[in-house]
C-alpha cells in the first residue's frame, strides 16, 4: 500500500479477517430470534436496519460474509423483529440497559488527544469545550480519540453502577454482562425476566436514581434542635452515601446542619458517588446497541464482554485489542498525540502496533502512508 | 391453602379482583344471557351502577352483601366497560373503585394486606421486625412500577432501599396496592374477548346507553377545559418550551431530545407542520427536508401512524430540558392553564375551584417516547 490508503479497502480487508476466524458462539445473544438486528456496511452511508435471524449460525454467516463495518442488535425482544414498521414488530419487553460514555465525563487527558473546530469562526483547539472560546458559538465540530486514560475513567463509572446495581437494586453482579462500546465506554446489561417489561417511567426512575437527580435536602432530612438531621440513620440508599460524606466534610455521620449546608454535602456526594450514564439509551426501550464481539468501525477495538470482577482487574484494552500481530509504518501528517496505550509524539513516520495504526486511519487521522510490517 | 385462611368470602366483598374470586364467576360457568335473565339480574344492575358511578365521576355504590353477586358483578362491568370500548371511561372507573379498595386495605391486618398486594403482582413481604419503623418491605421494581407519584417522599431516591427492597408503611403499601389495581383493571380489561354478536339484546341496550352517557360526558368535560376558537399563544408556553424557543433563535445547536420536545407540544397545541417548521428555521444546521420528514413522523403521518405526545416534566427534568418549578406535571397543562387565565381570567378561576382538576379529562395520553431508536 503506497500513499493515502483507504480506510475502506483496509478496514474491511481486517474485518474479514476477524469475522472469518472468530468462533460464531462469540456472537451468541440471548432470544436471539426475537431481536431486530442492524448493520452499516464498509463503503456505505447509513445503517440498514429491522434484519433478523432464525439462530446463531445465521447471525455468524452473515457476519462472515457481508462484514459489516458496524453491528447492532435491539435490546427489545418483539414478536417480529424483521417487520419494517414498529407498530408491526411487536414489542414484548426489553432488557434494562446503561450506557457510560466518557464523552459526558471530564477527563483529563482530552487536551492530549481530543480536537474541536468551529463551524462558525473557524477557531480550533486541543481538548473539550462546549462552546467556542472565541465567538461563543455552540456549533462544534469534534475529533475525538480514546485513550487508556478515557477507558479508566470509564470503567470506574461502570463500577460506581455496579455498587447501585448490587447495593440497592439488589441485582447479583453475576446478572450484569458488561462490555466495552469499542469506543469511548462501556455498556451494562440486565436480562433478567424481572426487568422485562418494565415502563418507561420506572427506568427513569434507575437512572434519576444512579445519577442522584432529584435528590432534595428538604425530604432527606428531619427537624431537629438546632437545624437539620438525616431522616434516617442507616448505611442504606443515599442516606447511607450522604452519611459518608458528612463523616468526611464535617467529621460526623448525622450532624445537626442548616438546609443550604445538607444540600451542599448532596452536590458533594452526588459528584462523587453517582454514575455517569446517558439517561436517554436506559430510558430508550426500543434501542439498538452493539453486538458484543463485534468489532467498532471506528476503531477496529472489540466490543469485549467482561465480568464485573474481570473489569476491576483486566486490561480493557488488552482485551479488546484483535489486531495485536506484525508492525504498520505509517506517516501520520496530523492527529493525535496519545491513542490506546500508544504515544504518536508530534506525528511523522511511525512504526505502530497493527491495532494502533487501523485505529488512526478508520477513525479519519490524516495518514500517507500504511504498510504492514 | 394459606390463600384460604388470609381471605374470607366475606374479603371477596371488598376484593373481588383476586384470582380466587375469577375463579369462582369461571366455575359457575354462567353466560350473559344467563345474566341478563331473572333472578341474576341484580348482578347486572349493579355492574351498570359501577359504570354509571365511573360516568358521572362519582363514588362506587357500597359492595353487595352477597359476596357472589359482588364478585359476578364486578367482572360483568368489566366486561361492560370492553364493550363500551373506550380506554379513558375504564381509566375512569379504575380509579374510583381502586380508591375504595385502598381504603379497605388500609384496615386490613400485615398479612392480608400482602397477600392482595401479591395477588396484583406486587411482590411485598411482611417484615419480622419493623425496621426504622416500616413494617413492610416491597421489591424496589414492583415499588417502581405502583408508586403514585415519582416525587417529594416517593421518589426512589428519597426511600430507604436495601438490596432490592424498599421499606414502607401501611399506609403506603395500601397505596401501593390502589396504584396496582388501577393498572391491573385496565389490563383486565385490555385483554377480555368480547363476541358482540352473542351478546343478548338487553345488555346490547345497555352498553348503547351508558355509551351515550359517556359521550355526553366528555364532551361537557372537554368544552370546559379546552374551550374551542383559543388560538396558539407563545406567551402561554412553559418556561422549558421557551427556553427551547430561545435557544433556536440564538443559533444554538439544539440537542435532539429538545426538538422532539418542541416539535410534539407546538403540534399537540393544534400548530401545522409547515407552523411548526417555521420554529425550527432559525436552527444553524436546519435542512427542510429532513425536518419536515422527522415532524410529519412526529404529528403521526408517517412511520406507524403514531402521533407522539410531548414528554411530560418527569422526563424533561431527567433529560436535563426542565428549567423551573411550575408546579404541573405536564408541559401542555401549563399551557392550557396559562391559554385559559389570558382569554378568561376570572371564569377559569371559577370554574377550577368548583370542580377541581381531577375532572379534566385525558387530554394527554399515551407515553411520551421519541421516535428515536438509534445505536448507542
Amino acid at each position: 500500500m503506497g500513499q493515502a490508503p483507504d480506510p475502506v479497502k483496509v478496514g474491511r480487508k481486517y474485518f474479514e479477517w476477524y469475522y472469518r476466524s472468530a468462533d460464531p458462539r462469540d456472537f451468541s445473544v440471548t432470544s436471539l430470534p426475537s431481536r431486530e438486528f442492524a448493520f452499516s456496511y464498509f463503503g456505505e452511508e447509513g445503517m440498514r436496519r429491522h434484519i433478523s435471524f432464525g439462530g446463531l449460525e445465521e447471525l455468524a454467516e452473515h457476519l462472515r460474509t457481508a462484514i459489516p463495518r458496524h453491528a447492532f442488535y435491539s435490546t427489545a425482544y418483539y414478536r417480529d423483529p424483521g417487520a419494517k414498521d414498529m407498530e408491526e414488530k411487536g414489542w414484548l419487553g426489553a432488557d434494562l440497559v446503561f450506557d457510560i460514555d466518557v464523552d459526558h465525563v471530564e477527563t483529563p487527558c482530552k487536551e492530549l488527544h481530543d480536537k474541536w473546530i468551529c463551524k462558525s469562526c473557524g477557531a480550533s483547539g486541543w481538548g473539550s469545550v462546549e462552546r467556542c472560546p472565541r465567538c461563543g458559538s455552540e456549533a462544534i465540530e469534534r475529533h475525538t480519540w480514546v485513550c487508556e486514560t478515557c477507558i479508566n475513567v470509564a470503567r470506574d463509572e461502570v463500577l460506581k453502577l455496579v455498587d447501585f446495581l448490587e447495593m440497592d437494586f439488589g441485582f447479583s453482579r453475576h446478572e450484569l454482562l458488561v462490555t466495552f462500546s469499542g469506543h469511548r465506554g462501556f455498556h451494562v446489561h440486565l436480562e433478567s425476566p424481572e426487568v422485562r417489561e418494565l415502563s418507561q417511567d420506572s427506568r427513569r426512575e434507575i437512572v434519576d436514581y444512579v445519577k442522584g437527580l432529584g435528590l432534595d435536602a428538604r425530604f432527606l432530612t428531619a427537624k431537629t434542635r438546632g437545624g437539620y438531621k438525616l431522616r434516617y440513620e442507616a448505611p442504606l440508599g443515599w442516606y447511607g452515601r450522604l452519611a459518608r460524606w458528612a463523616l468526611i466534610k464535617v467529621g460526623s455521620e448525622n450532624p445537626v446542619l442548616s438546609l443550604s449546608e445538607w444540600r451542599s454535602i448532596v452536590e458533594e456526594s452526588v459528584t462523587r458517588e453517582a454514575a455517569a450514564v446517558d439517561e436517554k439509551v436506559t430510558i430508550d426501550t426500543k434501542r439498538l446497541i452493539r453486538l458484543p464481539n463485534s468489532l467498532h468501525g471506528k476503531t477496529g477495538l472489540k466490543v469485549a464482554p467482561f465480568s464485573v470482577d474481570e473489569l476491576e482487574n483486566t486490561s480493557i484494552i488488552d482485551r479488546a485489542k484483535v489486531f495485536t500481530e506484525g508492525e504498520v509504518a505509517v506517516r501520520l501528517e496530523e492527529g493525535p498525540k496519545r491513542v490506546l496505550d500508544v504515544d504518536l509524539g508530534s506525528g511523522g513516520v511511525l512504526t505502530l502496533p497493527t491495532y494502533a495504526a487501523l485505529y488512526l486511519l478508520l477513525n479519519g487521522a490524516k495518514l500517507l502512508k500504511f504498510e504492514q510490517r | 391453602m394459606k390463600t384460604e385462611l388470609l381471605l374470607t368470602t366475606e374479603d371477596l366483598r371488598k376484593y373481588p379482583f383476586v384470582s380466587k374470586a375469577f375463579e369462582r364467576v369461571r366455575s359457575l360457568n354462567l353466560t350473559l344471557a344467563d345474566l341478563a335473565s331473572h333472578p341474576l339480574r341484580n348482578v347486572i344492575e349493579r355492574a351498570a351502577a359501577y359504570v354509571k358511578a365511573a360516568v358521572n365521576g362519582s363514588e362506587p355504590p357500597p359492595p353487595s352483601d352477597d359476596s357472589e353477586e359482588e364478585v359476578l358483578a364486578f367482572a360483568v362491568a368489566l366486561i361492560l366497560l370492553k364493550a363500551v370500548g373506550d380506554r379513558s371511561l375504564t381509566r375512569k372507573l379504575a380509579v374510583i373503585f381502586s380508591r375504595r379498595v385502598g381504603r379497605f386495605l388500609a384496615g386490613e391486618d400485615l398479612s392480608k394486606l400482602v397477600y392482595v398486594l401479591s395477588e396484583l403482582g406486587v411482590k411485598a413481604r411482611v417484615l419480622q421486625a419493623k425496621v426504622h419503623g416500616y413494617p413492610v418491605a416491597v421489591h424496589v421494581l414492583s415499588y417502581l412500577e405502583s408508586t403514585p407519584e415519582r416525587a417529594g417522599h416517593w421518589k426512589l431516591v428519597h426511600r430507604l432501599v436495601e438490596r432490592g427492597w424498599v421499606y414502607v408503611s401501611k399506609l403506603e403499601a395500601a397505596r401501593l396496592g390502589e396504584e396496582a389495581l388501577k393498572k391491573f383493571i385496565e389490563r383486565k380489561v385490555e385483554e377480555i374477548k368480547l363476541d358482540e354478536v352473542s351478546m343478548p339484546d338487553a345488555v346490547y341496550r345497555l352498553v348503547e346507553g351508558l355509551s351515550a352517557e359517556w359521550g355526553a360526558r366528555i364532551k361537557e368535560l372537554r368544552e370546559r377545559w379546552a374551550p374551542e376558537g383559543l388560538e396558539a399563544s407563545e406567551d402561554a408556553f412553559p418556561p422549558c418550551i421557551k427556553a427551547i424557543v430561545e435557544d433556536l433563535k440564538a443559533g444554538k445547536n439544539v440537542p435532539h431530545s429538545a426538538r422532539f420536545a418542541l416539535a410534539s407540544f407546538l403540534l399537540s397545541i393544534g400548530m401545522s407542520v409547515d407552523e411548526v417548521l417555521e420554529v425550527f428555521r432559525a436552527a444553524p444546521d436546519f435542512n427542510e427536508k429532513i425536518a419536515r420528514y422527522q415532524v410529519e413522523h412526529i404529528a403521526g403521518m408517517r412511520g406507524s401512524g403514531k402521533k407522539y405526545t410531548p414528554y411530560k416534566c418527569d422526563n424533561m427534568r431527567t433529560l436535563g430540558l426542565c428549567v423551573a418549578e411550575c408546579g404541573v406535571k405536564h408541559p401542555l397543562q401549563y399551557y392550557w392553564k396559562a391559554l385559559r387565565r389570558q382569554k378568561a381570567p376570572s371564569a377559569a378561576r371559577g370554574s377550577r375551584a368548583r370542580r377541581g382538576p381531577a375532572e379534566a379529562p385525558h387530554l394527554v395520553e399515551g407515553d411520551s417516547n421519541g421516535p428515536s431508536t438509534r445505536p448507542g
